[in-house]
């Protein structure tokens, strides 16, 4: 976040003019639902200029950029807005994480010696990025019906950068979209959106930590991101089963009853909030265990051949770091004490 | 102030009987002081000495935007002022050389080179001499889209009267003299929903500088100096500069014809009703160039994302400020 917003606040505050803007400086903003150029439109918003051209466009749907990745981290690798998710930092205030870790680094404390920069070991790749190739959303679908279909993934599909994302238009909790454009979606799931906005983890040394509580590091409430329940995260949960649907289970002693389905038979229950280091606080939220936009984590021997929904044990193919929040299987441990 | 006497082509312009003293009103016979035996320094100045501040002969005082004496804001705008604040952005017509962004083919494609290079470029006052504009490549007319040329009054409105709305040349690119005659390529009329508007050069028109009255072929109109701005994409042969630093490549485009109801859609802004002047929207309603811009000048502002926008930087007479005329479409 750099000398543009500077220009940008000057320009307002010469013009004495008032009009509803992002305030993305400093510390964490308490803005408006949405946030940014994403939404809350007045009727002489000045938004749809940071990402549209009129008559020379250079990308489809008369985007300023020539794909839809370009345009989003033309801002959000810290030249735009403060969320650079390029780097997984807060840019306005140095060395924050941010919560959804980050997609060529983050700085994320994966084995407890600390939070540090380094390159991203797996992510929710999208189309743009370097070595991208469509990928399998696994678990799509009805019992049975496959590992998952193919998709080409991009931001707009989990975010709708114009917000109001929710069902009947309501905004949501990072303008997700309530029904990814995706074939074979399951039913919308608006993840409602909270007033105050607090991007970045929290925690004693401002990364995750193994502090109770902040061992996976975040609190996802509803209504403000500073409360200190946790209630929004399983709300996320049933969103990331929208597209990942078969891996999500809600109920008690679910690891020990078969689904039926060829690839996800026996699930562990994903349907609880929590996100401590105490096994019996309940069941895990998919956030307890993953990020959503890339993790540095590394795995070992036994975590790093694990396969792919659909191959063979021992047959190459090979699942990387699958988001998750800690090195190997630490996300386990941590919980369970064994 | 004169009291204007309602006909066909509005004031000295036009429908001249054979008796007219209205050339005197422009032409000085042995002392005019510039070509063309025109009265005053430059054409602006020969313009705004009827249709200047405060209305010195026309009450359409085009400087201020406003209509004398009630002070209703024109239609078009203003050049200096509008609505009682300073322009942000305007249309040249001092005759400084501007690049008409996306200007390009029309001008080989009606008539080869000679449609710049012509020696008849300068047989009608104002026609503009031309310069390649930002991005052109040497050799390469149609290169990068953007042709410089030295904008006045008389580029866009014929002083002698016009079968078009407004006295709007039936022919923007006149590359012969008689540039009303609709077997030329490059003719253009330009009719409205003002009584009388079929026909804007007869008896029975009654003009209304206040109240839009939108019918058809002003896209085709602007579009005869900013052709490429019509097409969705640029053909891939033609890439196209917009002096964004993005260079010369293929660039996607708003539909400039589309009807709003196909698409769901609803304005507040201007359309072209092409079957008559309705006061709610008809299934035939179109947006046209001036549904989002003014002609003359704009007083809208753009701060944020909506400053410093390439190619004009400026507020590019939108009707309203910053995104206001995506919105209020849109409804994003
Ligand atoms: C953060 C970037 C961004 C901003 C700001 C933005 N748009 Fe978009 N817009 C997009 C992208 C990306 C697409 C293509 C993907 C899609 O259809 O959602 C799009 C598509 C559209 C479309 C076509 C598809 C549809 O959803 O109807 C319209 C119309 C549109 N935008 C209008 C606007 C208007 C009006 C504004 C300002 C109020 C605006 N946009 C602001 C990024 C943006
Ligand atoms: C013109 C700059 C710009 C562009 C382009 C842009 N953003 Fe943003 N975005 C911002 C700003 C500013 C914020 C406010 C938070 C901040 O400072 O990071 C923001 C916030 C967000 C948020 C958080 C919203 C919330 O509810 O808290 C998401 C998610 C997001 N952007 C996604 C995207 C995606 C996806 C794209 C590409 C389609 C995109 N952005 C393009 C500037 C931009
Ligand atoms: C698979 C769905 C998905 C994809 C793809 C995705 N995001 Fe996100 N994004 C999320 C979710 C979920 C969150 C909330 C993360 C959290 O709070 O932990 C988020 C959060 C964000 C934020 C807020 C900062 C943060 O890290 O929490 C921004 C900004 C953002 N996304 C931008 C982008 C951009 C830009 C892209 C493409 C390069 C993108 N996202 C791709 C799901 C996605
Ligand atoms: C729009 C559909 C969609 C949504 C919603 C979605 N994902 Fe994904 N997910 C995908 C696709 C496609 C892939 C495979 C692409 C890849 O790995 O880059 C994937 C892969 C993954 C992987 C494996 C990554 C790897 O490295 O192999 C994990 C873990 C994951 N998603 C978790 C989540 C979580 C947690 C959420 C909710 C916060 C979520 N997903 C929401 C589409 C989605
Ligand atoms: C208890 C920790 C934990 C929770 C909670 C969790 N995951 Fe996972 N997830 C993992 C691990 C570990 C892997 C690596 C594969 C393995 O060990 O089975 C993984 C792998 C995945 C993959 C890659 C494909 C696969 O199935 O192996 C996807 C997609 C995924 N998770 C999505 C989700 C979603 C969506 C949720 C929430 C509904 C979720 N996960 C909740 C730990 C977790
Ligand atoms: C935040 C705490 C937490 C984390 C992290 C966690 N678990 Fe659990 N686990 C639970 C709880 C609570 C249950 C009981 C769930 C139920 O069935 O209601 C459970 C159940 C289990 C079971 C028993 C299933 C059965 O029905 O017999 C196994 C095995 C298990 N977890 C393995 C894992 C593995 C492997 C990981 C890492 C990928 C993991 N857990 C991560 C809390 C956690």
């Amino acid at each position: 976040m750099k000398h543009r917003w500077i220009i940008v606040l000057a320009l307002v505050l010469t013009l004495v003019a008032v009009w509803a803007m992002a305030t993305p400086w400093g510390t964490p903003p308490t803005a408006l639902a949405d946030n940014g150029p994403h939404g809350g439109y007045t009727n002489t918003t000045d938004a749809c200029s940071g990402c549209h051209r009129t008559h020379t466009a250079v990308g489809p749907h008369l985007l300023k950029s020539t794909s839809s990745y370009a345009l989003c981290i033309s801002c959000h690798n810290g030249a735009g807005a403060n969320t650079d998710v390029v780097d997984g930092l807060w840019q306005g205030t140095a060395g924050l994480s941010l919560k959804g870790g980050g997609f060529t680094y983050a700085t994320m404390n994966v084995g407890f010696t600390g939070a540090v920069s380094t390159t991203t070991s797996s992510q929710h790749k999208v189309i743009g990025m370097s070595g991208y190739t469509n990928d399998t959303v696994w678990g799509i679908g009805a019992i049975g019906s496959g590992a998952g279909s193919m998709l080409a993934l991009e931001c707009i599909t989990c975010h709708d950068p114009h917000g109001k994302a929710g069902t009947g238009g309501v905004a949501t909790y990072r303008i997700l979209r309530a029904s990814p454009p995706v074939a074979g979606i399951g039913p919308a799931i608006t993840v409602p959106d909270v007033t105050a906005k607090n991007y970045v983890i929290t925690g004693t040394v401002n990364a995750y930590t193994t502090t109770v509580g902040a061992y996976y590091g975040v609190q996802y409430p509803t209504g403000n991101d500073t409360d200190t329940n946790n209630s929004n995260i399983t709300t996320i949960s049933s969103w990331c089963a929208t597209c990942h649907t078969r891996i999500h289970v809600s109920t008690a002693g679910s690891g020990g009853t078969n689904s039926g389905d060829a690839f996800y038979g026996y699930r562990h229950n994903t349907g609880g909030s929590n996100v401590s280091n105490v096994y019996t606080n309940g069941a895990p939220a998919c956030f307890t265990c993953h990020v959503v936009h890339g993790t540095t984590a590394s795995m070992g021997t036994n975590s790093s051949t694990v396969p792919e929904p659909g191959t063979a044990e021992g047959g190459g193919t090979y699942l990387d770091s699958s988001l998750l929040r800690v090195n190997n299987r630490g996300a386990c441990e941590i919980c369970h004490n064994k | 102030m004169r009291t204007g006497v309602v006909s066909a082509n509005n004031g000295p312009h036009g429908n001249y009987s054979p008796t007219t003293d209205k050339c005197a009103g422009c032409h000085r016979t042995h002392t005019a002081t510039q070509g063309n035996l025109l009265k005053g320094n430059t054409i602006a100045d020969l313009c705004f000495s009827c249709h200047g501040s405060g209305g010195p002969g026309a009450n359409t005082n085009v400087v201020d935007g406003r209509l004398e004496p009630s002070g209703m804001p024109l239609n078009g705008g203003g050049f200096v002022n509008f609505q009682g604040s300073p322009t942000t952005s305007r249309h040249t017509y001092d005759g400084s050389q501007h690049p008409a962004w996306g200007s390009d083919t029309p001008w080989s494609s009606y008539s080869g080179c000679q449609g710049c290079h012509g020696p008849w470029y300068q047989q009608w006052p104002g026609a503009p001499t031309f310069y390649p504009g930002p991005g052109n490549q040497p050799g390469q007319m149609a290169g990068a889209g953007n042709v410089q040329m030295p904008v006045t009054c008389v580029s866009c409105h014929d002083a002698h009267g016009a079968r078009s709305y407004r006295l709007l040349t039936n022919r923007v690119m006149a590359d012969v003299i008689e540039y009303q005659d609709p077997t030329l390529p490059g003719y253009v009329q330009v009719v409205s929903n003002e009584v009388g508007g079929l026909n804007p050069d007869q008896t029975g028109y009654v003009p209304n500088y206040t109240e839009r009255r939108y019918r058809d072929g002003i896209t085709s109109w602007c579009a005869s100096c900013h052709y490429l701005y019509q097409q969705r994409q640029s053909d891939p042969a033609v890439p196209f500069d917009a002096a964004d630093g993005l260079g010369a490549q293929i660039r996607y485009r708003h539909s400039i014809t589309v009807t709003l109801s196909s698409q769901g859609l609803t304005t507040s802004l201007p359309l072209q009703q092409p079957s008559g002047y309705s006061v709610t929207q008809q299934p035939t309603d179109k947006v046209a160039c001036i549904t989002c811009h003014y002609a003359h000048g704009s007083n809208v502002r753009m701060i944020g994302y909506a400053a410093n926008v390439a190619p004009t930087n400026d507020s590019a007479l939108l009707r309203m400020d910053n995104r206001g005329v995506c919105e209020d479409c849109h409804k994003k």
